[in-house]
């Protein structure tokens, strides 16, 4: 048992990281054609428009559809169907928590690729400054109450103003990134296009075809780019304190060498400076643990699911994976 | 001063200081019994260098530091190599007090007595410093260096780490210091070189953190005047052949674990030593206290643990993020009391007494050092508030305070262990 | 029998020719409410307009239309002698209520199951020793995405049904990949299937009428295939323009048989059937959506995105530039 945790504390977490994200993108972008189905609450970015391949359908979607309800009919069937939905969802992500950011979604995993290329390019990374971050990070929550109040207010007239527009359905796929991206995987372009059936359409699908060009030029620069303004990850960190699986941190092992939060694709500071929470999912955070892997204290940091350890910082699987690395 | 006045004068300190280095040697080799075999190498390589005046690195290029701070695999990266100036002799304390006033630190005193004096520096022609701009005595010592005719690269370093305006500040200054060591060794660092140094240093801070966790074992194996040696020798010694003595040693204190042999008695006292820095043959403090029957498993100090134990963790094997890396290691878990805050050394110091089953704490202090002189309060009542019996000992290089030093050791060492039989 | 089949186009483009002014168009089925305030009951929903029944339950309202083209057609009512049937899911009878009001008539039905629901009219008389048969066709579909989207339930519902007991029977090919959500567009190649008591129905003359009145026929081939590829006649003002403009089309294909026989006691010599089926669509994607704007806003973003953060490295990153690269 010893020798097998050992073993498992040594690993290396890239290779890992690399193949399950490998196995999930191939189930989610192509697994519709081998007749998986997940359902329609996936708490990831497996895009709806990405049909047939599509192993399930990514939350949002049906979230933006179900919120364009008129108000007397949210005691019905429909107002069932939100909550069914939500409940759904909210049991994926109470197993996984946000590793479904960190090993599962296709788009973060498309950017950890472009990270690589770009790290292989020997191109040095982008990272914002602190006031910028706490700036910037709002946005993705800014982004899902849109993506709930829009369709809504669709479906509604509220204090007398018109309703809006049609064409304002399902709004945050309109600029999401992964509506290109994902369906193109399967050599389906047609997303990627302008609309201009009407102004409402055009300005929505063009500032959509905009933010493709800029997740490009991003995701390439920025380690994961996308995800600090991903209205998911904002629907993730609501619900992922009571979630199963866990990042602990035990802050008297703690040196506040930083290693950790080099590691952090999401430059979480908090994962090496907070020496007081036990429990360390920042919102930001995609549960990749990496940074359990970065840390060279004894159980400092670990990944436990229900309480139960599964993969944990040692000083033999640091130095381990120091040789191994830089060694190439 | 003539000449020949000057030669004599020379000759006179190098004499002095091969004796005082040899004082000190013998005292901790011979008057302890069962010392490792492997710490043969040890007393062999100080003999060599303190006592016989071997220049430890040959014709290499060296590079002079004087503090922690500095990220020595960039020097290793431009095919220099670093030697830790800090000084630790009485000789040298007393040639330098021409430079500083009276009341300050022995061991700011020693290091600019041991550049002033053309002995047994272990600098070659270039003469070549990285002086961290750290207390303000070692600040303005940098400055000293310079005028008596060394090349001195200041590098700046911030007077707090919290924020992440300090961490941007040190890395764009570790940044500079890499360029200008580009310049000054006419070597360009590489990808692969500064990747090699990484790996180097990094198999040396593996020993030494198996040493270190060996130490952990209830029967102490070996004690804490021989490890301070060693990490001592860490400051000149090749860094390989160090690395495999101590590898060497390591094998023979785990055998020694194995087998339930114990370098003290089973009821002395686990000692954790903090405070500045015991740097040989100034190992005064450590072997009084285990000449009185306890025993050191653990420290807190920029001659040994401060220096080695913190890993870096490269995310991308490029330049730009092993430089910033490397800076990042050097600040980020440094417990100098020179920074603001002291949270992270009262967390380090209880982190140490809890795994290693400390019984009491010594706080050293040169008289002087300004720094660790203001903090203990702080750590003192910390402790006690712990639970965990500390003593603060204020002392310099002279071996005037012997007397009273061992009283109060003694007093000190009883103490723990009266707490002990208690328990 | 090419010499019969010849013979029953000369018949059948005499018909044509005679009956086309004097007798009004065919029967047919629309769910395209005959006023304003009809529509009111109404809601869209994928496969047309439908009424909220009892306990939720979607209900269907198809209305009798007569005249070939669509944006013309009257709202008649119908003879009391029509026979009625509306097929389920399961293929089984559902009994659909009559209804008659003011501005016509036409038949209701609830629609539980997802799922695609035929609704037949027959309608059947003799004529100068000639029995004329209409057989009024609609298919309809019922889906809510709120019921969800299960690919493999989806993929059982979709083919079309044959009905062996219908004399002419109209059947619309699924295009490929078509799903619940699928809108026949212009510029598609539809394909519809004839027909005859079972089997393909050579030789029934098919023909497609747009909204506005564009037709064409064409002669169902040996499999009693049809094939139209659909035109565009939605011409508004670029501002105007409405993706989602939905405009119906006809299918009327027609039949002609030597059987003699009788009908309530009146012998005829030969039967002439007339089978009519609707469909929507919708203006073409390319009509209002660019790749080329598309890729452009994307490349230009790209390109400011990529710029700016080169400027930046180059300007206001005094400590970036510092850096070893
Ligand atoms: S476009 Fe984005 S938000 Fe919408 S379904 Fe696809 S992945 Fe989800
Ligand atoms: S945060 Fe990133 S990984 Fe998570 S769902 Fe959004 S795009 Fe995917
Ligand atoms: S790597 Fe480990 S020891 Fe270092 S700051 Fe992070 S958690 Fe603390
Ligand atoms: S905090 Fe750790 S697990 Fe979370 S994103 Fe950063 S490296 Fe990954
Ligand atoms: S006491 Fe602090 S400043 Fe002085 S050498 Fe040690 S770490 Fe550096």
């Amino acid at each position: 048992m010893n020798r097998f945790r050992a073993f498992i504390n040594g690993a290396d977490i890239r290779r890992f990281r690399f193949w399950v994200q490998l196995g999930f993108f191939f189930l989610l972008v192509y697994g519709g054609y081998f007749m998986i189905n997940l359902g329609q609450s996936l708490p990831t970015f497996s895009c709806g428009f990405n049909q047939p391949g599509r192993a399930g359908v990514c939350y949002l979607l049906p979230l933006q559809h179900q919120t364009h309800i008129p108000w007397d009919s949210i005691i019905s069937g429909r107002g069932l169907g939100i909550l069914t939905g939500l409940l759904t969802f909210l049991a994926w992500l109470f197993v996984f928590n946000k590793a479904w950011c960190g090993y599962a979604c296709p788009l973060g995993t498309i950017q950890d690729w472009m990270t690589s290329l770009r790290q292989k390019l020997g191109i040095r990374y982008a990272t914002y400054n602190l006031d910028w971050f706490t700036r910037l990070k709002k946005i993705k929550y800014i982004l899902l109450i849109l993506l709930i109040v829009i369709p809504f207010l669709m479906a509604n007239s509220v204090a007398g103003l018109p309703k809006l527009p049609d064409d304002m359905g399902t709004p945050f796929c309109k600029i999401c990134p992964a509506r290109m991206v994902i369906p193109a995987m399967t050599g389906d372009f047609s997303q990627w296009t302008v609309d201009f059936s009407t102004g409402t359409a055009a300005a929505m699908t063009g500032l959509g075809m905009l933010v493709l060009g800029i997740f490009f030029v991003g995701g390439f620069i920025n380690k994961r780019f996308f995800c600090f303004f991903c209205p998911m990850s904002a629907l993730h960190s609501l619900f992922s304190k009571v979630a199963l699986l866990k990042l602990r941190k035990d802050g008297s092992k703690c040196t506040r060498c930083g290693d950790c939060y080099r590691a952090c694709d999401m430059q979480i500071r908090e994962i090496a400076d907070d020496v007081e929470s036990t429990t360390l999912v920042k919102d930001d955070c995609m549960m990749c643990f990496k940074c359990v892997a970065a840390c060279p204290e004894e159980g400092a940091l670990k990944a436990s699911f229900m309480n139960i350890p599964i993969y944990e910082s040692t000083e033999a699987g640091f130095f381990k994976r120091m040789t191994k690395r830089g060694k190439k | 001063m003539s000449a020949e006045a000057q030669v004599k004068q020379i000759e006179m300190v190098r004499r002095q200081l091969s004796r005082e280095s040899a004082e000190a040697l013998n005292k901790i080799e011979k008057d302890f019994p069962d010392n490792p075999k492997s710490m043969d190498y040890f007393y062999d390589l100080y003999r060599r260098v303190h006592c016989e005046g071997e220049a430890p690195h040959g014709d290499k290029k060296v590079i002079g530091t004087t503090c922690v701070q500095v990220p020595e695999e960039l020097i290793y990266a431009v095919g220099a190599v670093p030697v830790r100036l800090c000084n630790g002799s009485h000789t040298f304390d007393q040639l330098g007090a021409e430079f500083m006033p009276a009341k300050s630190c022995s061991l700011v005193k020693a290091t600019l007595g041991m550049l002033s004096s053309e002995v047994a520096s272990w600098l070659d022609q270039g003469g070549d410093i990285v002086n961290v701009t750290t207390c303000d005595q070692k600040t303005k010592a940098g400055r000293l260096m310079e005028e008596a005719g060394y090349r001195v690269h200041h590098l700046e370093l911030p007077p707090s780490k919290e924020s992440e305006a300090a961490r941007t500040y040190w890395q764009s200054n570790v940044n500079g210091f890499a360029r200008s060591l580009e310049s000054v060794t006419g070597h360009k660092i590489t990808r692969n070189g500064l990747r090699d140094a990484i790996v180097r240093v990094g198999r040396a801070q593996q020993a030494y953190r198996r040493l270190h966790r060996l130490r952990m074992s209830p029967l102490a194996p070996i004690l804490g005047k021989d490890v301070f040696l060693v990490t001592n020798a860490y400051f000149f010694d090749d860094i390989d052949s160090w690395t495999d003595a101590v590898e060497v040693l390591n094998d023979e204190i785990e055998r020694r674990c194995e087998e339930g042999f114990g370098a003290a008695q089973r009821r002395a006292p686990r000692i954790l030593f903090t405070g500045s820095p015991p740097i040989f043959p100034n190992l005064k403090l450590p072997t009084l206290i285990e000449q009185s029957g306890a025993v050191i498993v653990a420290d807190e100090t920029c001659s040994a643990n401060r220096m080695l134990y913190d890993v870096v963790n490269v995310d991308e094997w490029q330049l730009y993020d092993m430089v910033d890396a490397l800076a990042d290691r050097a600040l980020k878990p440094c417990t100098c009391p020179i920074f603001v805050s002291d949270e992270d050394r009262k967390r380090r110091l209880l982190e140490l007494a809890r795994t290693f089953a400390v019984d009491g704490v010594v706080y050293q202090a040169f008289s002087g050092c300004q720094v660790f002189e203001m903090e203990q309060r702080s750590i003192s009542r910390f402790l006690a508030d712990e639970g965990i019996p500390s003593l603060y000992v204020e002392t310099d290089y002279s071996p005037d305070d012997l007397g009273q030093l061992s009283t109060r050791i003694e007093a000190f060492i009883e103490s723990l262990k009266a707490r002990r039989r208690r328990k | 029998m090419t010499k019969l089949r010849r013979l029953a186009l000369g018949f059948a483009l005499l018909s044509g020719c005679l009956g086309g002014a004097a007798q009004a168009g065919p029967l047919w089925f629309s769910d395209r409410p005959p006023s304003a305030d009809w529509s009111k009951h109404a809601h869209h929903s994928h496969g047309g307009m439908v009424e909220r029944g009892r306990q939720g339950v979607s209900v269907k309202r198809l209305w009798l239309r007569d005249g070939r083209v669509p944006a013309s057609a009257v709202y008649p009512q119908f003879g009391d002698d029509a026979e009625i049937a509306v097929l389920g899911i399961d293929g089984k009878n559902l009994a659909p209520e009559l209804f008659k009001v003011n501005s016509g008539g036409g038949i209701t039905f609830p629609m539980a199951e997802e799922g695609f629901y035929n609704a037949y009219l027959i309608e059947r008389r003799v004529e100068d020793d000639v029995l004329k048969t209409s057989i009024v066709k609609a298919e309809v579909l019922k889906h809510s995405c709120s019921e969800g989207h299960d690919p493999a339930f989806t993929a059982s519902r979709m083919p079309p049904r044959d009905h062996a007991g219908i004399a002419l029977d109209i059947i619309r090919e699924r295009r490929p990949g078509e799903d619940f959500h699928t809108r026949m567009r212009s510029g598609d190649e539809l394909v519809f299937r004839v027909n005859y008591n079972g089997s393909p129905a050579a030789g029934a003359h098919v023909s497609l009428t747009t909204q506005q009145g564009w037709s064409k026929q064409v002669m169902a081939d040996a499999d009693g295939r049809a094939v139209f590829g659909m035109i565009r006649d939605y011409y508004p003002a670029w501002h105007e323009f409405d993706k989602r403009h939905s405009e119906a089309f006809l299918v009327t294909a027609e039949f002609r048989a030597d059987e003699p026989g009788e009908l309530h006691g009146t012998p005829f010599r030969q039967a002439h059937y007339t089978a009519t089926l609707p469909g929507t669509f919708y203006p073409s994607e390319l009509e209002y959506s660019s790749y080329l704007v598309g890729l452009l806003v994307a490349l230009v973003a790209a390109a400011l995105a990529a710029g700016s953060v080169f400027f930046y490295r180059l300007k206001h990153g005094r400590p970036a530039r510092e850096r070893l690269q």
